[in-house]
Parts: C-alpha cells; structure tokens; sequence
C-alpha cells in the first residue's frame, strides 16, 4: 500500500453547527495508480483533498486519522515538519480553477521554480533548468519561459499549474476539477497531457472531478463520495460497468451519453446539509431501494473490487 | 396542438463589436457573429453548439436584440425586428424569453420571487393585480417550485441553484413568449441536477409549442433536447442538422474532433488518447480568410480553403455542412 487513508475525520465549527466534511473516510492505493474521487458538489470532496494535504481553515473542529504515506503517517508530522518535507514535496496539488490562481506579475518560469527554491531550496538557476524541463513535458514551448499568464491560453495556464505540481517531484498529486473551467477540445488536451504524463513518470493521482466521464479518462480506482462518506470504492473496470452503490448506479445513469442512445435518469431531492445528516444510511431519503434496514448505520461490504456501503449488498 | 409555420428566419446576420484602442486609436472589430443564417419552426428546439468565444451567445444576444446587428434580417413571426427601436422594441421583448447561464446573477437579490415574476407583467402591462398573481403562482407550479407559497416570498439566496434556474425559467415564460434563448441553461448547476432542469424546459416548451434556441458547449446533453443542432466556430455556423444525424454521422472536420473529444463514461477511455487538432480558435479581431478552421484542419486543401469560404453542401435534405473537403470529394 502506497497511499493509506484510514478513518480521516475533518470537521469544521460554524454558527449554524458542526459541517461534518469528511467523516470517516478510508480507501488505499498503490504507487502510480489514479483515483478518482466523484460527487456531487458539497459532499466533501474538495475537504478531503484539503484533510489530506492539512490546508485547513481555522475553523477547524476535529482533525484527524491516519495518512500513510509510503509507511510514514505523515498526521503525526507537526506542522512545521508537514510544511518542509510533505506538502508540495511529497503531495502537491492543482486547486481549482489554478489557471486563475497564477500570479499575473511574475513570469510563467519563475512561478514554476518557486516551490522548487522556497521547500528544496535549489538555487535559482538550477530551479529554472527544472521548470524549462516541465515546461517541456507539459507540452509547452520552453521560450514561454518568459512569458507572463496573461500571455497564455486558459488551457496553457492550466497545464502551467500542473507544471508547477510536478516541479518538485511529488508522490501524489492531488487534482481538484483540473479541466471543468475548459472548452471540450482543450480538456480533450489536458487530459492527453496527464495520460502522457503518467507513462513518463509513476505518479499517483488523486483526481476530484463531478463529471463522470471526464473521471473515466483518467482512473484505475473510482472512490463515490456523499455526505462526507466514501460510499463505493471499486476498481475503473468494475465500477463503470456494474457499479454497488445505489448511490453510483443513479449517478452513472445520469449521465448524458453521447454514442448511446439511452435517455439520462436523474436523482430526486438534494444531497443532505453535512451539519445533521440523516442517521443510518445517509443516501436514504433518495434511494428508491430504500428498506427497514437502512435507519442503521450501514456495513461496509468488500466487493470484488473494493467496497461498498450498503445494507443490500449484505449477504444474508 | 402543433401549430406549424416559420418562427424564426434569420439571414446573412452580423454583429460585430467595436473595440477603441487608445484615444486616437482605430477602431478594431470582433466579428462575433458573421454571416449567419439560421431557421426555426414554431414549436422547435434547435441547439447551437460552439467553445467558448465562438460567438454563440452574442448571436443569441443578437437575435433577443439586446444587440444591434451590423447587417442581415431578422424576421420574427413574418415581423422584421432587425432594426426596430423604442416602442416596438419593447413589444418584441414581450414574445422571447431569455435564459441565462447563471442564475443568480441573473435575479436581483433584493427582490422577492413574486416581484420578480411580477415585474414583467407589469412592464408590459398584461392583467390586473388579481390576475398577475395568479399568472405568477400557475408559471411556478409550472417549473414546479410547489408549494408555491412555500417560495413566493423568498428572496433568491434562499434557494439551491437548481431552484433559482427554475425561477429564472418561469420569469422567461411568464409573458407567454413565443421563443425563448437559453444560453447555457443548465451549465452552472450540479450533473444530478441538470437533467431535471432540461427535462422541465423541454416538458414546458413542448405544452406551449415554444421555439427555443438552446446554446450551449456540451453537446451531449443537446440530443435530448433540441430536434436540430448547429455546429458554431469562430462566428460562423459551419454544419447543421438533425441532432442525432449530425452526431453520429458529422462531416464538418471540426464537428468531428468535437464529437471525438467528449467521452462517454468507459474504463477504456484511460488507455486511449484523444485526436484533439493543433492551435487554438482564432481571434475574432483578424480571422482566418477562408475557411476559419483551415489553420487546424488536417484536410485543408491548400489555394482553396485558405482562400476562398466554403458555401453550403448538402449531405441530405436537411443536413448540411460548409467545407471545401466534403463537398470536393462529393
């Protein structure tokens, strides 16, 4: 296991209540495989990239589990000790809309090799050499060195952000909707650009994302989050083609095809508030398979891919 | 129930917007919409799919005349609205309905639901006090936002963007138009929820035989939808058809990497890389002559497509595609 999240909690105190963001969570992945982590907006996605990488506000309420990285549980890592050998070292991350995140005064170059001089210390010159070089992976001309943000297409500013990710030779990259902010063609692009990208290095990718195809492109492991929970977690191949969940099968069918002619389904009601879900079965109020059984917490059943939680899939 | 007729008929449109640089500056113009024709039946949906700078809103923009166009008719109804003004301007608001992207941006914050439902009749001054109201509760069972006294008095924060959508919906529809444009209707809003939202506008617009134009960038979500779709690039309509033809059997090379670049959901998809075309869209300030797609297309045909635009060439009846490769090769 190279990836180990067990139990991770972030909870955040706010007026109206404790937010339950991530309650719970726990799912494995080995070196160089990609997950991609699904929901819909406001079921804790974002949190969970944010509990991993301890991006936290100051709200925070309760914080913790157990983050296993390669064997080392970097939570017990003080923040100091975080901040120098894990965070953009170890883990980095491409936040959402990063393409809008850049810095509009200093050059593409520079941007790229600042984490680079800032965590590993490197000396400038060399920082530089390592960012053409980035550049250059991302498939990007190296004399946009020098160029400034404004300067570049959306679609180059975001992949500016995955140079920058990369730079300092991360474990795991953690991607939060790296391509929902672009036109079909140039995420058609981005995304060539991470399959490229993964055979040249062996990286494992986190990848948040609400648009289930788009998540196909690029996963070997699915996790379906709702209400905080990791509700499914499966193997690419099992779960487009018979997923466990209630929950995964009504998302799946959601979504628009465009080579088959299948008419789309849609969910009925709205994910519940993460201050008091519903006790047991979270998803119940909207699952058409909904029985006695569901007012109890549910089990996790292990599938043969990975997980569910669901009291159907439990063998009588 | 389908009354049929042309609704809409719109031919050579242009609409280019002035951009000054500096004090002295010439003047520079983004040809946003140029040359565009396009046809609506009475009861029609058609989709107009294109990225994002590739003009379809301002057309949308142009044919609601929130736009002046340079050139071109626009004729509604048997009516020429190309170029009216004041009074009758305001009368042709009263037959469209517009749909915006996002919803709340689209709704004054400090008007209650009612208010803003209401402020349409009002201005067109359609009823009496007692019969608004009641116009205003039958649109919102209509979008169903029910109970409706459960809603008329929020004001729009107080509700998920799927209601607020909803809301802007039944605002568009209240003056019973005849064409409604939405643009984008459903892109702001949550995957579960946009189909819910686009199967309600599609129920609507088939009870009262609505023309909707339907612009959007996702053409998966436009088959279940719109009866025909238009394929827009750089200003200019460049395929169209009926949707499920244009999608399964597109001509237009552009058309056709659109269509390659969208996956469905399959665990295959992460073994295959995608045939995206080089560049990027060009700008609108200085286009391309010739074909706008002929710097990226992989079948330009040079001293014609660089030079010369591609006219009309008919796959069949009702599909047609402008590209000197389809039509050279017959």
């Amino acid at each position: 296991m190279y990836l180990e999240v067990k139990n991770l909690y972030l909870y955040y105190k706010t007026l109206k209540g404790i937010v339950k963001a991530v309650d719970g969570v726990s799912f494995n992945l080995n070196k160089g495989e990609a997950m991609a982590l699904i929901g819909e907006s406001g079921c804790g996605k974002s949190s969970l990239s944010r509990a991993i990488l301890r991006l936290l506000p100051r709200n925070v309420h309760r914080y913790e589990g157990v983050v296993r990285l390669n064997g080392d549980n970097i939570m017990e890592y003080d923040d100091e000790k975080f901040r120098r050998e894990v965070r953009w070292i170890r883990i980095s991350y491409v936040p959402q809309a990063a393409m809008n995140a850049l810095n509009p005064v200093i050059k593409v170059g520079d941007q790229i090799a600042e984490p680079l001089i800032i965590h590993k210390g490197v000396s400038k010159n060399e920082a530089l050499e390592k960012a053409a070089k980035l550049l250059d992976i991302v498939n990007i001309p190296v004399d946009f060195i020098n160029r400034y943000p404004f300067e570049l297409s959306g679609g180059m500013r975001q992949r500016v952000a995955i140079a920058m990710a990369l730079v300092t030779d991360p474990e795991v990259v953690i991607m939060d909707e790296p391509t929902s902010a672009l036109d079909v063609l140039t995420q058609a692009n981005i995304l060539n650009e991470i399959k490229d990208i993964r055979k040249k290095i062996n990286l494992t990718i986190i990848y948040i994302t609400h648009d289930i195809s788009v998540s196909s492109e690029i996963a070997d492991k699915v996790a379906v989050m709702y209400a905080g929970e990791i509700v499914e977690f499966n193997d690419a191949d099992h779960f487009f083609k018979e997923p466990q969940h209630p929950y995964s099968k009504l998302l799946l069918y959601s979504v628009p095809t465009l080579r088959v002619d299948r008419e789309p389904i849609y969910i009925k009601g709205s994910p519940p508030s993460l201050i008091n879900p519903p006790t047991g079965c979270r998803f119940k109020d909207r699952c058409p398979y909904r029985f006695d059984k569901c007012e109890e917490s549910p089990p996790k059943v292990s599938t043969n891919g990975g997980f569910a939680k669901c009291w159907l899939l439990e063998k009588r | 129930m389908a009354e049929n007729g042309k609704l809409l008929e719109i031919n050579n449109l242009k609409m280019y917007h002035v951009i000054r640089k500096g004090l002295f500056g010439g003047r520079f113009y983004v040809r946003a919409v140029d040359n565009v024709d396009l046809n609506l039946e009475k009861g029609e949906a058609l989709a107009i799919i294109g990225e994002s700078g590739s003009g379809k809103t301002t057309l949308g923009k142009t044919i609601l005349r929130l736009y002046e166009p340079l050139d071109g008719k626009i004729i509604f109804d048997g009516w020429d609205v190309t170029h009216i003004k004041g009074k009758e301007l305001k009368r042709y608001r009263r037959w469209t309905g517009f749909i915006q992207q996002d919803p709340y941006g689209a709704l004054p914050p400090f008007m209650t639901i009612k208010q803003i439902l209401e402020e349409p009749l009002k201005i067109h001054k359609i009823g009496n006090k007692e019969e608004r109201i009641e116009r205003v509760h039958r649109v919102l069972e209509e979008v169903r936002l029910t109970p409706v006294e459960d809603f008329i008095n929020k004001y729009p924060h107080m509700l998920s963007g799927g209601q607020q959508q909803r809301v802007v919906i039944a605002r568009s529809i209240i003056t019973d138009p005849k064409l409604i444009i939405a643009d984008e209707p459903v892109s702001m809003l949550d995957a579960s929820v946009r189909i819910e939202v686009l199967r309600l506008l599609r129920d609507i617009q088939k009870k009262h035989n609505l023309g909707i134009i339907y612009i959007s960038h996702d053409l998966s979500t436009t088959k279940y939808f719109s009866n025909r779709i238009h394929i827009m690039y750089a200003g200019k309509i460049v395929e169209g058809g009926p949707s499920k033809e244009v999608i399964h059997n597109p001509q237009h090379p552009y058309t056709k990497y659109l269509i390659n670049a969208l996956p469905d959901p399959d665990p295959n998809n992460r073994f295959i890389k995608r045939d995206v075309p080089p560049g990027e869209p060009p700008s609108l300030i200085n286009p391309p002559q010739g074909c706008r797609f002929h710097p990226r297309c992989p079948l330009s045909i040079k001293g014609l497509c660089d030079l010369k635009e591609p006219g009309y060439t008919y796959v069949n009846e009702n599909h047609f595609v402008k590209c000197w490769y389809y039509e050279k090769r017959g």
